[in-house]
């Protein structure tokens, strides 16, 4: 098992540090392009939302992210010091209502490009769960 | 991230070189709205030099396609990596857009 785990000011700046920690945490499984890709996109969608609607940009409030990889399954967590939100409430941005919206992208991205999606109950962390097949697992 | 712009022929293209997210979307925002100002009709994005798109960077996307047709005229994509392309693909923005192979077809589609 390999964990990392760190915390990053509420900084939009922030955002391509917590990736390339993430994804710096995962080199030598030799995942694919694709891969690192989706698992960044969905990571750094995770982090803004925790930034801008969780913490609200407040600087000093920490972001938390956890993320650990056993056997070819991939975790990342992402938890922001904010209420939550109903995270069952968030409407399809393919509609033909909602196509022209600007938010609700991210999300729904997310929920795409990743195997499961997990909050807790008040939707303040967002787990995220990949399955990798053909990368080198550490064996656990 | 950089924006340069180009006419070719009576089309404006603006080259994208490095990612549109969260951080960078706004300065493609200032890019496409100098374009409007300029009152341009013809307008192609193209994406060859774009690695990385996120949820933020199609929503801008989103705004130039509409902003560009309110004012009359016509915004197209070219030349999507394999990756971006399955973003629009996934979030069925492909169908709102017009997504051409090359800048050259992008051109000559108007």
């Amino acid at each position: 098992m390999k964990e990392l785990e760190f915390e990053i000011p509420s900084d939009p700046e922030y955002i391509k540090d917590a990736s390339e920690k993430v994804l710096g945490f995962l080199e030598g499984l030799e995942l694919t392009k694709e891969i690192l890709f989706d698992i960044r996109l969905c990571l750094e969608e995770a982090v803004i939302n925790a930034i801008k609607y969780g913490n609200k940009l407040e600087k000093a409030i920490p972001v938390s992210i956890r993320v650990s990889f056993s056997e070819g399954r991939l975790e990342i967590m992402v938890k922001d010091c904010g209420k939550g939100f109903q995270y069952s409430d968030i409407p399809d941005p393919r509609s033909s209502k909602n196509i022209l919206k600007h938010g609700g992208r991210g999300l729904f991205l997310i929920r795409n490009l990743m195997d499961e999606v997990v909050f807790n109950d008040s939707g303040n962390e967002i787990k995220m769960i990949k399955s990798i097949s053909g990368g080198k697992s550490d064996g656990g | 991230m950089v924006v340069k712009e180009k006419k070719v022929g009576d089309a404006v293209v603006l080259v994208v070189d490095g990612e549109i997210n969260f951080n960078s979307s706004p300065d493609f925002r200032k890019a496409f709205l100098k374009v409007l100002e300029e009152k341009a009709q013809k307008v192609v994005v193209n994406l060859s030099s774009v690695a990385y798109v996120d949820s933020s960077g199609l929503a801008t996307l989103v705004e130039a396609h509409q902003k560009v047709k309110s004012s009359g005229g016509k915004l197209k994509l070219t030349n999507l990596s394999a990756k971006v392309k399955s973003l629009f693909e996934i979030t069925k923005l492909e169908k709102l857009f017009d997504i051409q192979p090359t800048e050259d077809e992008a051109v000559k589609s108007f």
